[in-house]
């Protein structure tokens, strides 16, 4: 296995308040990996960092061996909320990184197909349903064919049921497109659904691993893993 | 100044998401920050164009051979209620058809924006 996305970060600081020390995270092709941790222990701004957006740190990120610098088109971000450009429509939004609205249109439709869109190409965000504008929000973050997919808490906002479908498809998109994916979560029952290694971050690493996909939701082995995760986060 | 307004009162979080898609400050501009203020900017020019109404007519009453400002004025000297009111009349009605035809503009232009009316 070839290592898709190393993180290390040996200080990340807002003002006086230091958030992230001496964090290393790696990530294989193909690994679906959650990072999960208490609120404000730095899990967004490690995913922020790791996306290019944020430089002001100290520390490196290589990706597939190669140091990042600012964005990159490899790498795909997923927001807590769509963020939907609202005077585009959604196959606009999907194909935002062409200049060339023709050319791409073909992707566009595929794109629109595989997250279940196909009928609302020409819809303006407004009349989009929360669980449609995330699956648009997801088409864009493919759209640039990244070999990396970052989410950050993207399903929060959804109710449960559309919640464990756009889980679904993530894991299909994962798998179609070969992604590697970190995904940042405060739903432990989330994390052990998608993910093949759960990382606690909290006062350095700690590493749960589910055991291999395809996995069920609320077996007995994920809630003996969710019962020490959440005693790691002393609850 | 609708312009100013409306820029920096755009949403950082669209801007975060242009910046994941390396767009240069003109296309930023372009694509980003000008559609995202046009609902000010065209409350702005709404705002503009009934105040250069009010603005023209008082300059044209202070200095000036015609126009309406200059018709209120003559109207006024001359003991002339007719000609006041029509001056008036006339200044309601190209103040509702500048208005109206912006509110058209706004409402075309605009047609994406999520809200009431």
């Amino acid at each position: 296995m070839t290592i898709a996305l190393e993180i290390h970060v040996t200080e990340k600081r807002y003002g006086t308040r230091t958030v992230l020390r001496n964090v290393s995270l790696q990530l294989q092709e193909g690994e679906v990996v959650s990072l999960i941790g208490a609120s404000g222990c730095g899990k967004s701004s490690l995913l922020s960092i790791a996306s290019g957006l944020d430089q002001a740190y100290a520390g490196e990120i290589k990706l597939h061996g190669k140091p990042l610098q600012g964005v990159s088109r490899d790498i795909g971000f997923i927001f807590q909320e769509p963020r939907l450009f609202p005077w585009l429509t959604v196959a606009e939004n999907v194909a935002f990184d062409s200049n060339n609205a023709l050319s791409s249109q073909r992707l566009v439709t595929r794109l629109l197909a595989e997250v279940g869109l196909q009928d609302h190409a020409g819809a303006l965000p407004k009349q989009l349903s929360g669980g449609q504008a995330q699956r648009a929000a997801i088409a864009r973050g493919l759209f640039t064919q990244p070999r990396v997919l970052l989410l950050d808490e993207p399903f929060s906002a959804v109710d449960a049921f559309t919640r464990m479908k756009l889980q679904d498809l993530l894991l299909k998109v994962a798998y179609q497109h070969k992604l590697t994916v970190l995904l940042v979560t405060h739903d432990i029952d989330e994390a052990l659904y998608l993910s093949d290694r759960i990382v606690l971050l909290e006062a350095g690493l700690t590493e749960f691993h589910p055991g291999p996909a395809p996995r069920k939701r609320g077996d007995l082995e994920a809630a003996k893993l969710k019962a020490a995760i959440l005693d790691s986060l002393h609850v | 100044m609708g312009v100013a307004s409306g820029i920096r009162g755009v949403d950082r979080k669209l801007i975060e998401v242009a910046r994941l898609y390396r767009l240069s400050n003109v296309a930023l501009t372009r694509r980003v920050l000008l559609p995202a203020a046009l609902p000010a900017i065209l409350t702005g020019l709404r705002n503009g164009l009934s105040l250069a109404w009010m603005f023209m007519v008082a300059a044209e009453l202070i200095a000036a051979s015609k126009g309406l400002g200059y018709l209120l004025s003559d109207g006024r000297e001359t003991s002339r209620a007719d000609i006041v009111l029509a001056a008036i009349f006339l200044l309601a009605i190209l103040g509702k058809i500048s208005d109206s035809l912006m509110a058209t503009i706004e409402k075309r232009s605009l047609a994406w924006r999520d809200s009431y009316a």
